[in-house]
This record gives structure tokens, C-alpha cells and sequence, in this order.
């Protein structure tokens, strides 16, 4: 038997124990769940803003005179989904499929043989069999000062895929008016022998708190709902050398469909040299993103002068559909082993580069209106070993056309709550309904939207929602959330749902 | 017989006259009269009274065949001819045609998908195409193809009939060879064939190739170049070929039967003044005036049926990399050479279609065909490696000029700055979406039944 457990925010923790009923998960048996069919949301959530707070960080915290969010990695928050990242202010999300699986996680190892001149360690040193949440760790790496620091280290193996760790500020950004600054530091460092495979790093800002936002990949169709995206793989065409790198597009979407594609050379720069940023493992580069509805200024640091960073480009032609939104960072992965083979005889190649890679994270943060943080409660990962061998891990869960499949989220407070959100990866196609029921209530449908304004056939994949929860319908303490699909498809992917997290706003 | 043509031609310009109530008789021009005259002339350039038909194609005598177009589209529709996916991106997800070593799976209409306008909206990201492995340029609409002398993005092709032979032998694509396109034909269209063509060749000499013997068994590194994973007996066997070019011949049939058809702006020039917004008529304005994009994007089906560099960055689906390609200068150059072309003993004619062309292909260089615009909404991608996915993103990309000099697009660009006010962009890109028509019929579009 399947049992999901709640990831409970520290504040409520006690209280949460309190209110722990007996009830176990688990999968109710066969037949019709019943109950009234509503229409599902797939919002962020209502429309009413969060209250403002006082600030939680010092003013200069993450390089910001007036953070509204500052996270510096001092303190691991251990357990969860999401290793020692704390995860009542942070959202963390895999992707990662073989051909017979998805939601999927090989174990990570570093790859050092002979061939490999380009390696990856973790928190320094190599590694063997990292596994989720093992996979995401806080630990002591170099900061742009050049001195010891806490960094939050996240790997994986990218599978002979694509591949995603993302992770969300659960805490709402707002440029309302205004022109808004994102800060970050991380080793954003690309295959130097990439001709399209390796990995990279992207950072995205949504409306809603889907999961994964992204711009399409084979089988992977996360548009997000209206997002902003940046995609940090600018290919050999750096004054710098194939080590450096540079914005290689910049994404808008509208209601699931992209608006723009822009690739890097039509933004706005002062040269190419001034264009691209020098990067290398274990050494980071400094981040910081200036936004508003109609323009973005991406400004990063050279490796080698990291806490300086320096205009790369402008895209002046935004139209963003939204102007508050939930800041992603991404790494990226594709079949990393792919490029830069060597010949060893005419019939194969051993690869040369690494396709388990590392990237480090530290002084997260953005300014603007310090609002309330939502309560947070994630569904745990599935633990099933993986089908095909590779001592991986399953970590979505397979959902009924027939049955509910039931997931409880312990300890989760209601007070005060203004809307609820449940966000989710799915892999579900367009046009089919996914059912949800809080705690035995009336059964909500959220149909999957079409992601294109284009006419599309069968691009399908993995995408990111996030569904409306009525905050009348949840209870203090143990809540069950139950899932139902429309249809089993024949020959579509069994994991049908991951990354499943529910978000309560409330009043103080 | 002189009177007889004389009432005939009075005939006709009245009934020219009737039918078209905003021309102005007196100087041809169409649209309302409100409209500046010069940009008036300009419009009526892009929307005649009425669409012309495809033009004749002495290539091919069996271009207007019935039975021939009949035939061309159960080929189209038929994915028997095509040998093994050869690229790991088919794992069984949705958009990839099944899983790599499989053979059987790519027809014509895989990458051009009917119901979508006869292009590739099914490939992952909806750029570059997704055969036997990833292409290196999108597969273009079909709509109205049959209005175009030189095909493919580089001009490889002078004549329909030869077309095929470039998907069904590129590994690529459908990574296969036309001994196993004959044979199959054999085995399954023979009398279809027959009716048309006559008498079909034994091809008994060859053994039988198997759908995982049709093409190459690996992916070549350098995608121009065939090599050892490739045998491919019997391609230069001038039997073997007539049946793959009769067969390309009815393939033609078909596709001239695809239209993309009149839009709201003919609507408009024909008078109905309200078949375009405000915005739409300013966008329509922009393209034949501060945009000058008519000088390309000409005639009724808004192209000029040449080769122009606009300085498009040679990057393409970003997981696939950087492809600096030299366009219509080896294309065209590639087309002169072809037995295959228009010239050659597999054509039924000649015409001067080589004339329109320069004779140093280097001036191509990094130059492709101009794409129709009716029904470019439809496309979920634009350029020759569907570079942009918005239209917005395409007016951009004329706004600033094209990429900058030195962006690592091979040749010159012919692009310039247009400056486009964002309210200019706006209008241009409603104007675009006011070109769509009613597209092929259903008809053309369904799947027909396939013989066993």
C-alpha cells in the first residue's frame, strides 16, 4: 500500500501533531467515487494578493538594499522531497524519464573513467548512487568573494534525455509598475564541446506555482500558463571561448502557448564579448535579472570577477501578460554524453562528457513588496524501485480511470486561509480531465488545456498546472487529496503525476 | 475566328467587370478607393479577382490526372516505404514515431500533417522535423505548392517529380531507397500503377529488401554526405527509377490539388470593406508601404518564387545546435547536377524555368525560397529551421533588420531595419492572421484507404 506523506511546515509542526487523525492513505477500492463534478481552476490561487509582512532579511542581503526575499543556504532544512532545501520556502521538482518510465531517477554517480575529461563532483568531492532526495544537499563551496560559503549542490544523471531540477520561491514576486531585480549566484557553467547536448542553466518567472515551466522538449510540453523564461545556453559563437556563454533565447507565454521565442542575437547588446560571461565548475557567476511588463536587462558576472556583474543583453519587446509571478531556477540537462565523443574504433564512441552534472546555488533573492509566504505541504515522492533495473527510483504516481488514488497531507493549517492552490506535473494530453477531491468533498475537473494557439497534433508530454482549491473543502490538520483520471490511454506513460505540492494563502 | 476572340474577350472583361465590383475599370486597380493609389496598386498585386490555378508543368504530363492524383495520395498517406527510425529520440513519446531500430513509420503526410495545412506540426517543439531522425530545415507547407517551380528550401528541386527522391533516400527523413519504393510499389500499388503508367518493370534481379534493409543502418555524421551505412542497390538503375518517378508523378497530381484559398484581405480588395479591421487594413498598409515586404513576399500567393539571405540566425532547435547552412548556393548548384531535373530524361518537357535563376549559385549563398504567406498562421514555426514560433517574434526579427552581420549566417543579408512602431508590429502581424483561408477540403485531407 501506497503511503503519501505530508511534508509540514515548521511553524505548524505542533500543532499539526495535535490534529494527526489515524486515518491512513492509500487507494480506495473500485467504482465510481461519485459525487458533483465542478469545474477545477488551474489558478494561482485567487486573485486576491497576499498581505505584506515585515522583511525577513537585512537590508544588503543578497547584494539587495531592501530584500523582499533573501535565501543564503545557511540553514539545511533536511528531509522532504527536496533534500536540505526548507521547503516551507522553496518548491523543488524532477523530471527525468527512461523509455519506459517517467518521473524517474536513476541513481547519480560521478563519472571519472578514462574518457571523461570533463567530470562532476557533489559538495566537492565525487560521488556514487545519489538518489532523492540524497541528490540535493546544502554544503560548503566558494562564493563570488572567493571565500567558503554555504551553497545548496543539486545533480543528476540526465539519463540519455532531457532532464530537470527546478526549483521554486514559493514567496510571490511583484514588478507591478515598477522594475523589479531577481538575484542569484551559481556556476552556470555549459558543455564546452556542446553542440546542442550538455547541460545549462534557466531561470523562468510564472504567474501561477506549476511546476517546471518550460519551452518544450520532447515530451516535455510545461508551458507555463504566462511565464517569462531564459534559456542560458548561447553556443560557440563567444569571444571568450567555449567555456563562456550567453543568453541563447528568451521565452513569453500567454495561456499556455508561447508569444515569444527570442532568440539571443535579437536582443539588444553592447558586443558579443560584453554579450557572453566566462563560467566554470565550482566557481560561480553572479546573477541578476531587472524585469518589467515591457523590458529585461540580464546582467552576470565573469567567473573570475564574480562580484561584478556586467550588462549582457536587453530584450525590450516583452508585452508581459502578467507582472507578479514565481521565480524557477532551473538546470537543465539533454544527453550530455552525446557531444564530444572519442572514436574508439568505427563502430563506437566513448563519450566524453559527464552527463551527471552539479550546479551550485546561493544568495537567492528579489526585492519589491515583502508578502506573506503560503503555508506549504508537499505530497512525498513515490519510492517504487524503477521497472527497467537501473536502480533508479520512481518518485510519480500512477493514477486510475476507475479509482481514487488517495494522497494525505498531515498537519495542514487552515486558519485564516484566503485560497489554496495544488500544483502538479502531469502527463496527462490535452483535452483529458484530471479529478481531484479534498477529504471526500465534491469531485473538482480539470481539463487539460491546449498549449499552442498553433493547430498541434500529439505533442504531448509532461506539463505543469496548478489546480484551485476550495479553502471551504480542506480541514485542520490530516487532509486526503484524491486523484481520478478520465481515461488509461493505451501505450501513454503509466506515471501519470508528480511533484505534487498543496499551497495555502492566509491572513496573518 | 478574329471576331469570335474579340466577343470572347468582351465577354470575359465583363464578366471580370461583374464579379469584381471594386476594380476600377479604368485602371485595373482593386481594394477600396479610399486607399492610397500606390499602395492600392500594390495590394491588387496580392489579391487578383481570382486566385490563379497552378501553373502548367511540362515536366510532368500526368500532373492533372485524376487517377494520378488519386494514386499520389494513397503515397502520400503510406508509411510502407520508409525503413528504420534511426535517431534515439524515438522512445515511444508523444510527437516521435515510434521507437529507434522500427521501420515502417514515416509517410509524407508525417511531417506534413494534413489537418495542420500540410506541414509539421507534430514534431517535438514544432521546428525542425522529426523523421528517421531530426532534419536539418522544417518541413514547409504544402498549400499551394503547386505555384512553385523550384521546391525545397534551397531550390535541390526544379521539378515536382523529382522532390521525392530527396525524403525517401535521406536518411533522415524516410531513410530508404527507391529499390525498396519500387518494390513496394510492386507489392502493393501494382495495378494502380499500371492504369496510369503502364506495364511496371520486374524487378526480380534484386532480392527482396526488407523494411530494415530499405535505407541506412546508422545516421551518417555529416548529414549531406551518404556513407558506408548506406548501400542502397540498385540507385542507378535507370528501371528502378522511372517506377519511383512515375510514382513521384502521382504524388504531384495530388498535391497541385492543395490550396490554402482566399482570405478576408480578398474579401477586402473584393470590395467588403469590413472583411478587414482597422488594424488589419493598417497592417496591410504597413506591408506594402514602410515594410516594403512585398518586394519578396509578391504576387498572389505573396512570393516571388526566388531565393533571398535575410540574415537568419543559423541556429535552430536549441537542442540540436548551430547548422551555418549554405541555402540555395548548393541547393541550386546540387538541382543542375541532379539526372533528376527538369532537363533531364525523366522529364516529359522543358521549359525556361533555369532562366529565373543566376547562373553563379554563389550569389545564393545562405539564401532560401520565399514562403508563401496564405495561411501562414497556421505554422507553428517560421524561417527554414522554424527559428521563430511567434509570428510577433518574425516581425521582430524585420523590425531590427535581421540578425546582426557576423550573427554566422553564411553570405550577405539582403535584410535592413524597419523600425516598426509596437502598435506597426501589431497591425502587421493581425494583417497576417487575415490571410488564412478555408484550406483544403476535407476530402483532400482525410486518410484514404491503403491497399493491402
Amino acid at each position: 500500500m501506497r503511503k503519501p506523506q505530508s511534508r509540514i511546515d515548521a511553524p505548524h509542526l505542533l500543532a499539526a501533531l495535535a490534529l494527526l487523525s489515524a486515518a491512513c492513505g492509500g487507494e480506495t477500492p473500485g467504482g465510481d467515487p461519485g459525487g458533483s463534478t465542478s469545474s477545477g481552476g488551474g489558478g494561482s490561487g485567487g486573485s486576491e494578493l497576499p498581505p505584506e509582512v515585515p522583511p525577513r532579511s537585512l537590508p544588503g542581503s543578497c547584494g539587495l538594499k531592501a530584500p523582499a526575499f533573501c535565501e543564503d543556504f545557511e540553514t539545511p532544512h533536511p528531509g522532504g522531497r527536496s533534500g536540505d532545501l526548507d521547503e516551507s520556502m522553496w518548491s523543488f521538482a524532477r523530471w527525468g524519464h527512461l523509455t519506459t518510465q517517467h518521473f524517474v531517477r536513476v541513481p547519480s554517480t560521478s563519472e571519472t573513467g578514462p574518457y571523461f575529461d570533463i567530470t562532476s563532483t557533489f559538495c566537492g568531492k565525487t560521488f556514487t548512487g545519489l538518489l532523492p532526495p540524497n541528490d540535493a544537499v546544502i554544503c560548503d563551496g566558494i562564493g563570488v568573494d572567493g571565500l567558503t560559503t554555504a551553497q545548496f549542490n543539486e545533480v543528476y544523471d540526465d539519463q540519455g534525455d532531457f532532464a530537470l531540477n527546478s526549483m521554486r520561491v514559493r514567496q510571490l514576486f511583484d514588478f507591478t509598475d515598477r522594475t523589479g531585480t531577481v538575484v542569484f549566484d551559481v556556476d552556470a557553467k555549459i558543455n564546452p564541446k556542446n553542440i546542442g547536448h550538455g547541460w545549462w542553466i534557466e531561470f523562468w518567472i510564472t504567474d501561477d506555482p506549476a511546476p517546471i515551466p518550460y519551452h518544450e522538449a520532447p515530451g516535455i510540453v510545461p508551458y507555463p500558463r504566462n511565464g517569462l523564461g531564459i534559456n542560458f545556453q548561447g553556443m560557440n559563437n563567444c569571444p571568450q571561448g567555449r567555456t563562456a556563454t550567453r543568453i541563447s533565447r528568451v521565452f513569453v507565454t500567454k495561456e499556455h502557448a508561447i508569444v515569444h521565442d527570442l532568440p539571443g542575437d535579437l536582443l539588444e547588446i553592447e558586443s558579443d564579448e560584453k554579450a557572453c560571461f566566462k563560467a566554470e565548475d565550482g566557481k560561480p557567476n553572479r546573477f541578476r535579472i531587472k524585469v518589467s511588463k515591457e523590458r529585461l536587462e540580464v546582467w552576470v558576472s565573469d567567473f573570475d570577477d564574480a562580484e561584478n556583474p556586467h550588462l549582457l543583453a536587453v530584450a525590450p519587446i516583452l508585452d508581459l501578460p502578467f507582472s507578479r509571478g514565481y521565480v524557477h531556477l532551473q538546470h537543465s540537462a539533454y544527453n550530455a554524453r552525446k557531444d564530444g565523443g572519442v572514436q574508439i574504433d568505427p563502430e563506437h564512441e566513448m563519450p566524453t562528457v559527464t552527463g551527471v552534472q552539479t550546479y551550485r546555488w546561493d544568495n537567492i533573492g528579489f526585492d519589491g513588496p515583502v508578502y506573506a509566504v503560503p503555508r506549504a505541504y508537499e505530497i512525498k515522492n513515490n519510492d517504487e524501485p524503477d521497472r527497467e533495473g537501473h536502480g533508479g527510483v520512481l518518485y510519480g504516481y500512477r493514477l486510475s480511470a476507475t479509482k481514487w488514488t488517495r494522497f494525505e497531507l498531515e498537519g495542514v493549517d487552515v486558519k485564516n486561509a484566503t485560497s489554496a492552490t495544488f500544483a502538479l506535473n502531469t502527463l496527462l494530453g490535452t483535452g483529458h480531465v484530471l479529478f481531484y477531491r479534498l477529504n471526500g468533498g465534491p469531485k473538482h475537473a480539470f481539463t487539460i488545456p491546449a498549449f499552442s494557439t498553433a493547430p498541434v497534433e500529439h505533442r504531448e508530454g509532461m506539463r505543469g498546472f496548478a489546480l484551485d482549491v476550495p479553502v471551504e473543502e480542506l480541514v485542520q490538520g490530516t487532509n486526503t487529496i484524491e486523484l481520478m483520471i478520465d481515461e488509461v490511454v493505451d501505450g501513454a506513460a503509466p506515471e501519470n503525476v508528480g511533484n505534487m505540492d498543496l499551497s495555502i494563502q492566509a491572513n496573518p | 475566328v478574329k471576331a469570335a476572340l474579340l466577343y470572347a474577350a468582351l465577354l470575359a472583361a465583363l464578366v471580370t467587370a461583374c464579379d469584381d465590383t471594386s476594380e476600377d475599370p479604368a485602371d485595373g486597380l482593386r481594394g477600396p478607393a479610399d486607399l492610397p493609389e500606390s499602395a492600392r496598386a500594390r495590394l491588387t498585386a496580392l489579391s487578383p479577382a481570382k486566385l490563379p490555378a497552378p501553373p502548367e508543368d511540362p515536366t510532368n504530363r500526368y500532373r492533372d490526372d485524376a487517377r494520378a492524383a488519386e494514386l499520389g495520395k494513397q503515397l502520400f498517406f503510406d508509411k510502407r516505404f520508409s525503413g528504420p527510425l534511426l535517431d534515439e529520440s524515438h522512445n515511444g513519446d508523444p510527437g516521435t514515431l515510434g521507437l529507434q531500430g522500427e521501420a515502417g513509420k514515416v509517410a509524407c503526410a508525417s511531417c506534413h500533417v494534413p489537418e495542420a495545412g500540410f506541414l509539421d506540426v507534430r514534431s517535438p517543439r514544432a521546428q525542425i522535423s522529426l523523421g528517421s531522425s531530426w532534419t536539418r530545415r522544417r518541413a514547409p507547407s504544402l498549400l499551394d505548392v503547386g505555384q512553385a517551380t523550384f521546391l525545397m528550401w534551397d531550390g535541390r528541386h526544379d521539378a515536382a517529380f523529382s522532390q521525392p527522391f530527396t525524403p525517401i533516400e535521406d536518411a533522415f527523413e524516410l531513410n530508404s531507397s527507391r529499390l525498396f519504393v519500387a518494390q513496394q510499389l510492386r507489392r502493393h500499388y501494382r495495378r494502380a500503377y499500371e492504369a496510369i503508367f503502364g506495364a511496371m518493370p520486374s524487378l526480380d534481379r534484386y532480392p527482396a529488401l526488407t523494411p530494415e534493409e530499405a535505407g541506412c543502418t546508422a545516421l551518417p555524421d555529416d548529414p549531406l554526405v551518404t556513407h558506408h551505412h548506406c548501400k542502397r542497390p540498385g540507385g542507378d538503375d535507370p528501371e528502378v527509377t522511372r517506377v519511383v518517378v512515375n510514382a513521384a508523378k502521382a504524388i504531384q497530381a495530388f498535391t497541385r490539388t492543395l490550396h490554402c484559398g482566399p482570405s478576408r484581405f480578398d474579401r477586402f480588395m473584393d470590395g467588403d470593406a469590413t472583411a478587414l479591421t482597422e488594424e488589419e487594413r493598417q497592417g496591410a498598409l504597413l506591408f506594402v508601404g514602410k515594410g516594403q515586404c512585398d518586394g519578396c513576399h509578391a504576387g498572389p500567393f505573396f512570393t516571388d518564387q526566388r531565393f533571398h539571405n535575410i540574415g537568419v540566425d543559423p541556429d535552430f532547435a536549441f537542442f540540436i545546435g548551430s547548422f551555418p547552412d549554405p541555402g540555395a548556393a548548393e541547393g541550386v548548384a546540387a538541382m543542375r547536377r541532379d539526372v533528376l531535373n527538369a532537363k533531364g530524361d525523366f522529364s516529359d518537357g522543358y521549359d525556361d524555368r533555369w532562366d529565373r535563376l543566376p547562373e553563379d549559385t554563389s550569389s545564393m549563398l545562405g539564401a532560401f525560397r520565399t514562403p508563401s504567406l496564405r495561411c501562414v498562421s497556421r505554422r507553428p514555426s517560421f524561417m527554414h529551421t522554424g527559428q521563430f514560433r511567434a509570428l510577433e517574434d518574425v516581425v521582430i526579427f524585420f523590425t531590427i533588420g535581421g540578425s546582426p552581420e557576423g550573427g554566422g549566417y553564411p553570405g550577405t543579408s539582403e535584410n535592413a531595419p524597419r523600425d516598426f512602431t509596437s502598435e506597426e508590429r501589431a497591425a502587421l502581424v493581425a494583417f497576417l492572421r487575415a490571410l488564412d483561408g478555408d484550406g483544403p477540403s476535407a476530402e483532400a485531407m482525410a486518410a484514404p484507404t491503403l491497399p493491402p
